[in-house]
């Protein structure tokens, strides 16, 4: 059972993760221009741990095709061959600021519904403690 | 595969001078370097796998190079790390290279240029025909037409599947290829079915040679670049 709820806690975070990994990426960009290792680095002592490291690929593939992140390639701080980096566009900008903006209201809405459901359970264990004391 | 912490634990022991622990050094060590070696040949089976269905999915000469340095330098910096090519790409390598070329270009560009280069394969094959046969029409008989097709979907299957086919693949391919081939003849006999012209033959090439052009360009750009 345990192992059951921690199974669905890991898919919980994983889908919320992935609905969110663009904005994450774009941020991640806004910060300074990366290559595709770096952002898992970073994602991972963020906290964030992908179930596929593979998947940001695909996603830089299709922010690249918006033409919301550009790349090039230059060689990295750790040696070896050059990597593509990529970096923000004015559109990327544009984009993180409006996710920004739109996560922020979603996550309050989110808070907000989670602490009233918190509140209704403190108010049911209330009531049942009444109930025990009569 | 062994962390780098037990084979250090072994070395230490091995170092401390204790024969029994030294056979148990030896023995880890051995299974450090097989750990290495499947890893090795994860890494190379994932890139083949990612590599053909690219080719297969319409996705360019360069983007493709460029698709599999990004992949290649991650899988290092991953095994580095002592994380698998699994870890990367995940437990399904074809879905993940899919998904990949979806992103990198749309579907009506990836079709454009499967439908140019599948004829120019076929066609260069044909070419090939003509020149081994000497002749400026191709006699095309059902066996020849069902050893081919067998061929070519055995191999976009297996390629898609596996990777590269290696020496086996395509000594197996050859020999159900005729297989097939006899088989047809004895079921549906071995009369011309029609006589395909060179010309016809090279028209067949014609959609394929801008792209086909355009790759080894690309090639000759990087190559001289590196």
């Amino acid at each position: 059972m345990t192992k059951q709820l921690a199974a669905a806690h890991d898919q919980r975070r994983s889908q919320l993760l992935r609905g969110v990994l663009d904005l994450c990426l774009l941020a991640l960009i806004g910060e300074r221009p990366r290559y595709g290792y770096e952002f898992v680095e970073a994602l991972t002592e963020s906290g964030l741990d992908l179930v596929s490291e593979g998947s940001i690929y695909p996603l830089l593939a299709r922010m690249e095709r918006a033409g919301l992140v550009d790349s090039y390639r230059a060689p990295s701080a750790a040696g070896g061959a050059p990597r593509k980096y990529y970096r923000l566009t004015d559109a990327g900008a544009a984009e993180l600021a409006a996710g920004r903006a739109t996560w922020s209201t979603f996550t309050t809405a989110v808070s907000k519904t989670l602490r009233e459901e918190q509140g209704e359970q403190v108010g049911r264990d209330e009531r049942d403690g009444r109930d025990e004391d009569e | 595969m062994v962390g780098d912490g037990k084979i250090s634990e072994i070395a230490a022991a091995r170092d401390g001078g204790v024969d029994a622990q030294e056979a148990d050094g030896t023995a880890v060590d051995g299974k450090a370097a097989d750990g290495s070696a499947a890893d090795t040949a994860e890494r190379a089976r994932v890139l083949a796998v990612c590599r053909s269905n690219w080719e297969y999915r319409g996705i360019d000469d360069a983007s493709m190079r460029e698709m599999l340095a990004e992949l290649s330098a991650h899988l290092d910096e991953a095994a580095a790390a002592g994380r698998s090519a699994r870890d990367v790409v995940g437990a399904d390598v074809k879905a993940f290279a899919a998904s990949w070329a979806r992103a990198r270009a749309p579907l009506h560009q990836r079709v454009l240029r499967m439908a140019a280069l599948v004829p120019f394969v076929l066609g260069s094959v044909l070419l090939i025909m003509h020149l081994l046969d000497r002749t400026l029409a191709l006699s095309v008989e059902p066996s020849r037409l069902a050893s081919y097709a067998v061929i070519v979907a055995g191999t976009v299957i297996l390629e898609i599947r596996r990777g590269a086919l290696g020496f086996r693949g395509w000594l197996l391919m050859g020999l159900v290829g005729a297989a097939i081939a006899l088989l047809t003849a004895w079921l549906a006999g071995d009369d011309t079915l029609f006589r395909l012209p060179l010309w016809g033959t090279l028209l067949l090439m014609v959609p394929g040679l801008p792209y086909a052009y355009a790759d080894t360009r690309a090639r000759k750009i990087r190559a001289a670049a590196a």
